[in-house]
């Protein structure tokens, strides 16, 4: 069932207001970018769905989602920016709210109509995968819970101290609470990771595929990690060659593309230069690979390497090369394992060259990573594992 | 500020309430806390504190839960509240919204200062912010 032309120019109308607003705001940080990024979003859906290209399905829970995501922005604008900027948030978030039921009505027929197929195509087999899963995304989140909290205790009590609201604390006390909290802060974000991994291996990470563009994706990415980028002098060339969309999930293509730029960040010395260049490929010839046309992505850096002797271990779990252990203790070795299981599940094809650094001034070294992205783009699933994408290109 | 501001926390972990009153009333707020939903329910209802911070996964009863119930109240429907939790997910995202909840924040991206911050703002108590712009 289409969404409705007439809610589709509504929700147009509201996004391009919304720009207006966001141009507004003068100082450009991180809440103005995403509140352009999802608007961007918003329209690309909205086209989509106008160009039909059977894609009604997968537009509505997309659009549904960023309208939701955009109204959570735009209340934390509003709550943010009210006295130091009165702009019109309250009126924009009306027009949101006010489609939303459309929105609901609409889904809710897709969404009767591919539970059916759900459970449809689990019966086929038994009736325990439907239960399995459900068990082992109730644990994730119970479990992602269960580690934050203590951690939350953590990182607050250290910043309590760090505040000094419980009296003076000096240079030196100063040096080692700020270990305990910027490791708190990491450990964080490694439960993130743990969570999407144990998400992919029980098969239950919530797929949503649309039509992307893979140069946005990756400029998404470095938007993310421009800190760490500026902080190592790092210099990024871009070589990003027109490429037509291909089918595949958002998130699980940016959490691709976060891990292996954020490596070569990682094991590049300061001053190093990461190369990310897009390219289409047409002809099977061009690459050694069983698929006819691909987007190739191609990220590489003048950084360490990898160890000759150790390469085939790179996409196994907690790996870590020889070299780099100790130059840097923040690296878990799930990186490179975490690209590789998403890489698998979304049928890309990975795969790498990589020139230790000899120490020698003169020699070539450093790592390149290559994706393949099958133009045919990635197949529904629906949650539960399907291993024919992974044998028709390996 | 003439009269301090209320704020209740509602909190099931017993070292996150203590750590978020100290920084709540060291940053001259007056604090109430509670340690279920239920408990929340009722110093809400009783005190008509000037902002809400609530947990979601708790005993006896959830924040979702009180939200709704405190929306059924003529003070509580207007209340403001803000999700503080661990818990991220999407249909609670939403439940919150539509709840009238004013923010969500996860507790481990979410530093005190800028909570501290936040509910200033909120309550339109950013002194420091305001003589900041006077002296400019």
């Amino acid at each position: 069932m289409p969404i409705q032309s007439s809610i589709l120019n509504a929700i147009f109308d509201t996004t391009l207001a919304l720009y207006r607003v966001a141009d507004k705001i003068f100082d450009d940080n991180f809440f103005k970018k995403k509140l352009r990024r999802c608007g961007l979003e918003i329209l690309i859906l909205v086209q989509a769905v106008f160009s039909g290209d059977n894609f009604d399905q997968n537009a509505h829970f997309a659009l549904e989602k960023k309208i939701d995501d955009i109204l959570l922005l735009l209340k934390f604008g509003k709550s943010y920016y009210h006295l130091v900027n009165p702009l019109n948030f309250s009126i924009l978030i009306n027009s949101y709210e006010s489609l939303q039921p459309e929105i609901y009505q609409s889904l809710a027929s897709v969404e009767k109509a591919t539970k059916a197929r759900f459970v449809k195509n689990t019966e086929n087999e038994s009736d325990q995968p439907t239960k399995d899963f459900m068990e082992k995304d109730e644990f994730v989140y119970l479990a992602s819970h269960q580690l934050r909290t203590p951690l939350s205790a953590i990182s607050w009590y250290a910043e309590m101290l760090l505040s000094e609201d419980a009296g003076n604390i000096n240079q030196q006390q100063k040096k080692y609470l700020e270990e305990v909290y910027n490791n708190s802060q990491k450990m964080s974000q490694l439960i993130n990771t743990l969570l999407n991994i144990s998400r992919i291996e029980s098969g239950c990470f919530a797929v949503e595929i649309k039509p992307l563009n893979f140069s946005v994706i990756l400029d998404d990415v470095l938007l993310e990690l421009d800190h760490e980028i500026s902080n190592k002098k790092i210099t990024i060339e871009k070589i990003y060659n027109p490429t037509p969309t291909v089918k595949a999930d958002y998130h699980l293509a940016y959490v691709i593309f976060q891990n292996l730029i954020s490596n070569s960040i990682k094991y590049t010395p300061e001053g190093g230069e990461i190369k990310i260049e897009v390219n289409f490929l047409k002809n099977e010839k061009e690459i050694n690979l069983k698929i006819k046309e691909c987007v190739l992505i191609k990220i590489s850096d003048n950084g360490y390497g990898i160890p000759k002797n150790q390469q085939e271990k790179v996409f196994t779990k907690l790996f870590r090369g020889d070299n780099i252990k100790n130059k840097d203790s923040a690296g878990f070795g799930i990186g490179l394992y975490t690209v590789k299981l998403m890489s698998d599940r979304c049928g890309f094809k990975i795969w790498f060259e990589s020139e230790e650094d000899s120490g020698l001034s003169a020699s070539r070294h450093g790592t390149t990573f290559y994706i393949a992205i099958p133009l045919e783009g990635m197949k529904e699933k629906e949650g539960s594992e399907d291993k024919k994408n992974e044998h028709s290109l390996s | 500020m003439n009269q301090p501001k209320t704020i209740l926390i509602v909190e099931d972990e017993q070292n996150l309430l203590d750590v978020l009153a100290d920084k709540l009333g060291a940053s001259g707020f007056s604090v109430l806390k509670a340690e279920n939903g239920e408990k929340g329910l009722d110093l809400a209802l009783k005190y008509h504190p000037d902002l809400i911070l609530l947990d979601i996964l708790m005993p006896k009863m959830d924040g979702l839960t009180m939200v709704r119930r405190l929306r059924e109240d003529v003070w509580g429907s207007t209340a403001s509240v803000i999700i503080l939790t661990n818990l991220v997910d999407n249909e609670k995202v939403m439940e919150a919204v539509k709840n009238k909840v004013s923010d969500y924040l996860i507790k481990t991206d979410c530093k005190l200062k800028d909570l501290v911050e936040m509910i200033k703002k909120k309550l339109g108590l950013n002194r420091t912010f305001q003589s900041s712009v006077y002296y400019y």
